[in-house]
């Protein structure tokens, strides 16, 4: 004999005495609401604390043989001391893993030192020949680090890009990515990274997957798509001479550095060359063909690349575009608390009119347009300049747009 | 007598609250003989930084650059080729340039004018416990034949209001103020 107590109301209650009756519990009405409404919340919060995840897509299973690479030493814009060895070493773990066969270091370091190579930057002609017929390899892989932070929460930004070898280099496949500890912290910051070294390995992963899914084996190109309205340029100056449906040779010169972190125009114009060549509309000559032309004409630019200078490089190179500009701010931020911070400029100039066709420049800063929250924050000034070289791209290739 | 005392009393005040009164001065100045539609081609010479920020002239110049190529009605050449012309034609001083400088480089550039310019205020200001964003700028345009300004201009902008006051908050970005005191000028000069 016991007694039943019911949830809530009179129809529960237990005759004293008498044979409990098992009672139907019936919830308030909003009691159905609740659990759906909570799990809601739940999602809104957990949206709420995740950044912009760049390109972290897990690598693909290894294929079948993708062709001898080889891994040139990491390039390091960071400006200050990074365990270069080791990310090198985690490039040619993956690489290995997904099927490629990586010259050995013994090897590379013998071609690099018959023909005394000491800029791994980029590839010119006589590297990347010497490559193909002394070490029979089918291109190079250039990685480059752009920023390096172990300060918690830890942030860590690279490029790699791959470049053809034999007699005429070209630029195959680029990709960055950029990551903060604290891009994705989650409820009771449970998805907070405090480990950089997880850091990098997740950025590795990411490039390497990239390379796998849009390399040069796969005949495909990483789809563009409409960016946010924020990171667009603020003034656009577009010539009715640029014609979007031609296909540009672009020629990347350095970018001039007015900021005060090292190697700025450097990793701006690594990010024009990534986002530029996402578009169909774009062959990017490899930087160091540019470079050894510049080097070659002994063109020394003191405030910008003139007319005469132009027409020598374009010509030298074949292309009909030169890109040049200005960094003025690129900004990442030690620790929880600041904000990235990029500004920069940039000039097209064409071969055939030897005009400026494209000019525009651009701004942002990491916490534009976040009201609650830190929704839609950027963390790392990397993900902010990708996506702003990304909507220079959309509008130069947007038709009948002149001026603003 | 007494319509004589009232009349001067008055005439008296007239004169004083004339005197207290500001001296109204335009912002712009353009030359009324100039035509500025057969200008195409202008140089825009590196500005002078009479500011704290060292950076504040390449800045400056930089939003103007873009601002006015991006109107479509003139053409700007790219700042390399400036410099080009600024060495060819010996030029000391390319922030202020002198008239005779100025013909020699618009023929060098083959421009019909050039552009020069001095950034005064660039910053922070600070009053009391408020601060905000502040720049003031000023340009001109000379013309290539004869050196000779044909335009100036001047705006200012940003600086603390009566919200930055109350409220605090620190002011808009440098960068917007910068370019709505760059977008004023050009307004200023296509009047």
């Amino acid at each position: 004999m016991g007694t039943v107590h019911a949830i809530g109301g009179p129809e529960g209650t237990a005759r004293p005495g008498g044979r409990a009756r098992h009672v139907p519990t019936r919830r308030p009405r909003y009691c159905g609401l609740l659990i759906p409404a909570t799990f809601l919340c739940a999602c809104l919060l957990l949206c709420a604390c995740a950044g912009p995840r760049e390109g972290l897509r897990a690598p693909e299973p290894a294929a079948a043989e993708r062709g001898r690479i080889a891994v040139f030493p990491m390039e390091n814009l960071s400006g200050s001391l990074a365990p270069l060895r080791e990310i090198r070493g985690f490039f040619l773990a993956r690489l290995q893993a997904a099927g490629y066969e990586v010259l050995d270091d013994d090897s590379l370091d013998q071609v690099m030192t018959r023909h005394r190579v000491r800029y791994t930057a980029g590839v010119d002609r006589d590297v990347a020949l010497a490559l193909k017929q002394e070490a029979a390899v089918d291109a190079v892989l250039i990685p480059s680090l752009e920023l390096y932070d172990e300060t918690s929460p830890p942030k860590v930004a690279m490029f790699s890009r791959l470049v053809s070898t034999g007699d005429s280099p070209a630029v195959l496949w680029i990709d960055g990515v950029g990551l903060a500890g604290d891009d994705a912290p989650g409820i009771l910051a449970l998805g907070l990274v405090e480990d950089p070294g997880v850091l990098l390995a997740r950025a590795v992963d990411a490039l390497v997957g990239s390379l796998v899914r849009d390399g040069p084996d796969t005949g495909k190109k990483p789809p563009g798509s409409d960016g946010p309205r924020k990171f667009r340029p603020k003034l656009v100056y577009r010539s009715d001479a640029l014609n979007p449906e031609k296909k540009y040779s672009v020629a990347v010169v350095p970018f001039f550095n007015k900021t005060d972190r090292k190697f700025a125009g450097e990793i701006i114009a690594l990010h024009m060359i990534r986002n530029l060549m996402a578009f169909q509309n774009f062959e990017i000559v490899e930087p160091g063909i540019v470079r050894q032309e510049l080097l070659r004409f002994r063109i020394i630019m003191t405030d910008g690349v003139s007319l005469p200078e132009t027409e020598t490089i374009l010509n030298a190179v074949n292309a009909e575009l030169v890109l040049n500009g200005e960094v003025l701010d690129y900004r990442d931020y030690r620790g929880p608390d600041g904000v990235a911070k990029v500004d920069f400029s940039v000039l097209f100039i064409e071969r055939r009119t030897r005009q400026v066709v494209y000019s525009s420049y651009s701004q942002s800063q990491g916490d534009d347009g976040v009201l609650l929250f830190d929704w839609g924050r950027v963390n790392t000034a990397h993900a902010m300049a990708s996506q702003m070289a990304r909507a220079i791209g959309e509008k130069m290739l947007q038709a009948g747009q002149r001026g603003r | 007598m007494h319509t004589s005392l009232r009349s001067l009393l008055l005439s008296v005040v007239l004169l004083l609250a004339a005197s207290c009164g500001p001296t109204v001065t335009s912002s712009v100045y353009r030359d009324p003989n100039m035509d500025f539609g057969a200008i195409q081609t202008v140089a825009v010479m590196p500005f002078q930084n009479l500011s704290r920020e060292s950076a504040a002239a390449d800045r400056v110049r930089d939003v103007f650059i873009n601002g006015l190529l991006s109107t479509g009605a003139v053409y700007v050449l790219p700042v390399g080729e400036v410099a080009r012309g600024v060495v060819r034609t010996d030029i000391q001083t390319p922030a202020t340039p002198s008239p005779e400088e100025i013909v020699k480089l618009a023929a060098n550039l083959k421009v019909q004018a050039v552009i020069t310019g001095v950034v005064r205020e660039y910053g922070e200001v600070r009053s009391g416990s408020s601060s905000a964003s502040a720049i003031s700028i000023s340009m001109q345009m000379l013309e290539g034949q004869t050196g000779k300004a044909v335009w100036t201009a001047t705006s200012t902008k940003g600086g603390i209001d009566v919200w930055d006051r109350l409220f605090g908050g620190g002011g808009r970005p440098m960068n917007d103020v910068t370019r709505e005191a760059v977008n004023d000028v050009i307004q200023k000069l296509f009047k």
